[in-house]
């Protein structure tokens, strides 16, 4: 997606949480510190299997600032080739192994201020929540987690969050009749709360809609997937500029605005990682994949697309040059 | 109201041909619009301005002893932080101190073991221990006590409900903007005078940007102004100081008095807390030192000739500018 700094790590460690899930330890391959890294962050971790690779986004868990080691948990997923990757650490990732792993990112942080933070947990989505709690414990801040889960033998983490948390969480097992009510979490919370809603999208819709009808700022409601993974696999296709009569092809390597260079055709850029908006073009034809970071939707309707990241859906995309 | 006992122009500003060698000049082409100019930062060759994400130069000392002063005096307008910055405080110190002993060993020691830290300046003779993460193993905060001992103002920006909020900073040498007035402001809302820009979406693009940034990735952008005398602080507490300045800029004297007044603003994302740090070194060249390159004086005055009326009035040059040309046409005929 974006060039973020890439760097190897070695896997330390790897522990069963769950039978499902497993908790792995990395260190930096060459010694030393990792970058420090803010609650709610993730990193990619690049697995390259013998046939398929993939690009997969996991939060870190721990200590907020632990530098000496990154900590992922993982759980397996069955079937779906996007998932791929979980069963590839599951099932073939030892320990003395290298893996490659992306500077953290974080769109899940805190918000600082707030008043009070309601955690909402679903399934594995309660690993960023494991390291906001470290944080805002550390700050003092009023917090509570409210956590559900399938059955006390798949639910990750609960035991540890149970003793380490007490009376500031809440679990909700499925399989013995329990059941996590948004509205009821929500309903009585003091002015200036944020919400953060992990898991599954059911439950952040749940969450969300119950915010809202509640009269919750829709700034105060935040929420985080299943961090979906990257797109990595690109396919070739054909840009087509009618208004300069170039037609260049765009290799699985390169970028539009790499392309476009090529072809000696100027675009202005900066950034060159989707976060700038300075190579805009404008979409005449063909289904653009938008990977940039700083159109909104309304834009993208509107047929902009960021030429140094995004691709295109099918075989061409005909582009005007901005304005 | 405090008032500013002393605020001279620093004779010790003068640069060095080596600084005027190493000079950011901001100008790429013969015109000047607003932009999102952002390009990697702290990645250029050995010797110039870039090649540290802070850069230590020759006038060091000056500044460290004109912050000093100004802070004594005027302190309560200059260091301002809002209680949730704490954590973003010990980022840009650890950022500052990381950076400060890797590029410049022969000036500064980073010891860590665990969170006791030792720090050596050997600059300013200064050897502390502390522990990282308590403030009260400090003498001053984090972020005013490595900002004192860093080049350049800093800023640190809290991201948070989609928007950035300008709530620290040690702001010493501004280019008439006061942190006082902007403390808590959203990016928009301190960005708010600058003319043409709004409509061209230049905030909104660079807003976006930001709140992206990555760790480990820093970005910066070159600002510019004009500055009469070596003064390194041009705060609107100090108007009464320095506005009456340019009433007395003439073609003849425009040589030794205006100062081609360079910002390198450094954007970098704060690791610990999310925030953002945002970092304005100021460069100040003497038209006379400019001129030895006879490149950026043909430039500049370009730029100056066709610059939009809005950015005039804006960057306060409408009093000097046409002096300015006339020097600077005048030096490339002599």
């Amino acid at each position: 997606m974006t060039t973020r700094a890439l760097q190897k790590v070695r896997v330390a460690q790897i522990e069963g949480v769950t039978p499902s899930v497993k908790r792995f330890t990395l260190e930096s391959a060459q010694g030393g510190r990792l970058p420090s890294w803010s609650s709610g962050s993730h990193i990619g971790v690049t697995l390259a299997g013998t046939e398929l690779s993939w690009r997969n986004s996991y939060s870190l868990i721990g200590t907020p600032g632990e530098t000496r080691f990154y900590q992922i948990a993982v759980r397996k997923e069955e079937v779906s080739r996007s998932k791929g990757g979980s069963r590839f650490l599951h099932e073939q990732v030892q320990v003395g192994d290298t893996l490659e792993i992306s500077a953290p990112g974080n769109y899940f942080p805190l918000a600082r201020h707030a008043a009070k933070h309601v955690l909402i947990a679903g399934g594995i989505g309660v690993t960023p929540f494991l390291a906001h709690l470290s944080a805002l414990r550390r700050s003092g801040a009023n917090c509570e987690l409210h956590y559900a889960f399938r059955d006390r033998a798949e639910g990750a983490f609960w035991e540890q969050l149970c003793s380490e948390y007490g009376s500031h969480t809440r679990f909700y097992v499925s399989e013995e009749g329990s059941r996590l009510s948004p509205a009821a979490v929500l309903a009585h919370q003091p002015l200036g709360t944020h919400v953060y809603v992990c898991g599954p999208h059911s439950l952040i819709s749940a969450v969300s809609g119950a915010a809202a009808e509640l009269g919750w700022p829709s700034s105060h409601v935040h929420f985080e997937e299943f961090a979906p993974p990257p797109v990595s696999d690109s396919l070739p296709f054909l840009v087509h500029l009618p208004e300069l009569s170039v037609e260049v092809k765009v290799g699985i390597r390169e970028t539009i605005l790499e392309a476009l260079e090529r072809a000696g055709v100027p675009i202005a850029s900066s950034c060159r990682v989707g976060q700038c908006g300075t190579c805009e073009m404008h979409v005449v034809g063909g289904e653009a994949d938008h990977r940039d970071r700083c159109l909104s939707e309304g834009e993208m309707h509107e047929g902009k697309i960021i030429a140094c990241v995004s691709r295109c859906r099918g075989q061409k995309l005909t582009l005007a040059l901005p304005g | 109201m405090t008032v500013l006992l002393e605020s001279k122009p620093l004779p010790s500003l003068k640069n060095s041909p080596e600084a005027i060698h190493r000079f950011p000049f901001p100008f790429r082409t013969d015109s000047y619009g607003y932009s999102v100019n952002l390009v990697p930062s702290g990645q250029g060759a050995a010797g110039t301005y870039d090649e540290h994400l802070f850069d230590i130069d020759e006038h060091y000392l000056t500044e460290f002893r004109e912050r000093r002063r100004i802070l004594c005096e005027d302190h309560g307008r200059r260091y301002l932080t809002l209680p949730h910055m704490m954590e973003a405080q010990w980022d840009f110190l650890e950022m500052g101190m990381t950076r400060l002993a890797a590029g410049y060993p022969e000036h500064f020691t980073l010891k860590q073991d665990g969170n006791f830290w030792h720090w050596e300046n050997r600059l300013i003779d200064l050897v502390q221990n502390f522990t990282f993460g308590d403030p009260a193993t400090l003498p001053q905060e984090p972020l005013e006590w490595i900002g004192r001992q860093m080049q350049g103002d800093f800023c640190l920006l809290d991201q948070r409900e989609g928007d950035l909020y300008l709530d620290a900073g040690l702001v010493t040498f501004p280019a008439d903007w006061s942190l006082s007035f902007d403390l808590g402001m959203t990016f928009e809302e301190w960005h708010g005078p600058v003319p043409l820009a709004h409509p061209a979406g230049v905030f909104t693009r660079a807003k976006k940007f930001l709140m992206n940034l990555e760790i480990d990735q820093p970005w910066q952008r070159l600002n510019w102004t004009f500055t009469i005398g070596p003064r390194l602080d041009t705060s609107p507490e100090a108007y009464h100081l320095w506005g009456r300045d340019k009433a007395g800029v003439t073609a003849d004297n425009a040589g030794e008095l205006v100062h081609l007044r360079v910002e390198v603003q450094v954007l970098a994302r704060l690791p610990r807390s999310h925030g953002v740090l945002f970092s304005i070194r100021t460069y100040l060249i003497r038209l006379d030192e400019l001129a030895a390159n006879p490149d950026w004086a043909r430039r500049l005055s370009c730029v100056l000739a066709t610059l939009p009326p809005e950015i005039v009035d804006y960057k306060g040059l409408a009093e000097t500018r046409e002096a300015v040309i006339d020097w600077l046409k005048q030096s490339q005929l002599d």
